[in-house]
């Protein structure tokens, strides 16, 4: 069969296809805002299966106000962490990079809680595993993240 | 900009080398979280600090990537370890494009 133009053109075209693709998984950034809660584990993971331990999360059990919910985090050696709240309409809600002059794998800030939920931490060590610890915290009043 | 934003760092001015201190950062800043409803219903737009970058003479300590899970102002308590006398240097990203900043240096005993 001889080669014709509209052969090459579908392969050539196919390629590109191809070629954007992951480019577009690559951009699609863990923080995006209407990212479902397993595209947000997805996107951190890529793919490593996930074990537990090697990193802790401190919540109150209860949370009167979750506008400003207390939240620590520590990671020891880890270099990317990430703080997730399945129960928000914004689930991811920080990603730290510890750069090399972190001291320690450690990070308290407050958050807000929409409601009572499980509230997930993701750490990717160095040797590439990937941490994780939840907490559960009920919420009293639901902070509208 | 917005109006009103102050930053407030808290670090130990003086160190050993080597040594590990503790920061601690403040923004005010209202972190309007987009998910709000205006009195007529319609909603309130997205106004964050999306971004914390904090540096020591250039070197990332933590880059944090913000979403509007965090509360108004802002607040973040982490540890740096400081190789020698030098400068640290904090900036906020807002969405509106502003970048506040503030710096603090340390000197080593």
């Amino acid at each position: 069969m001889p080669l014709r133009r509209r052969d090459v053109m579908r392969v050539s075209v196919g390629a590109l296809v191809a070629l954007t693709v992951p480019a577009r998984a690559q951009q699609l950034l863990v923080m995006q805002q209407d990212a479902t809660l397993d595209e947000v584990i997805a996107a951190f993971t890529q793919g490593t299966p996930i074990a537990e331990g090697g990193v802790s999360l401190s919540l109150p059990d209860l949370a009167e106000d979750g506008y400003r919910v207390p939240v620590a985090f520590e990671a020891t050696g880890a270099e990317e962490a990430m703080l997730i709240a399945p129960g928000n309409p914004v689930v991811p809600v920080l990603k730290i990079r510890f750069g090399p002059l972190a001291g320690s794998q450690k990070l308290a800030t407050r958050m807000r809680l929409a409601q009572t939920q499980d509230v997930l931490a993701l750490a990717r060590m160095p040797d590439g595993t990937v941490a994780q610890d939840t907490r559960s915290v009920s919420v009293v009043v639901g902070g509208c993240a | 900009m917005a109006a009103g934003v102050k930053t407030r760092v808290k670090l130990p001015k003086q160190v050993g080398a080597g040594e590990v201190v503790t920061i601690k950062t403040l923004i005010t800043h209202r972190m309007e979280s987009g998910q709000r409803l205006d009195a007529q219903g319609a909603p309130i737009p997205r106004s964050i600090i999306h971004r914390f970058h904090c540096t020591f003479e250039g070197e990332t300590v933590v880059d944090l990537e913000i979403g509007p899970g965090i509360s108004t102002n802002p607040f973040f308590e982490f540890q740096a370890r400081v190789p020698g006398p030098g400068v640290f240097t904090f900036a906020w990203h807002d969405d509106d494009g502003a970048i506040y900043s503030d710096s603090r240096a340390i000197s080593v005993i």
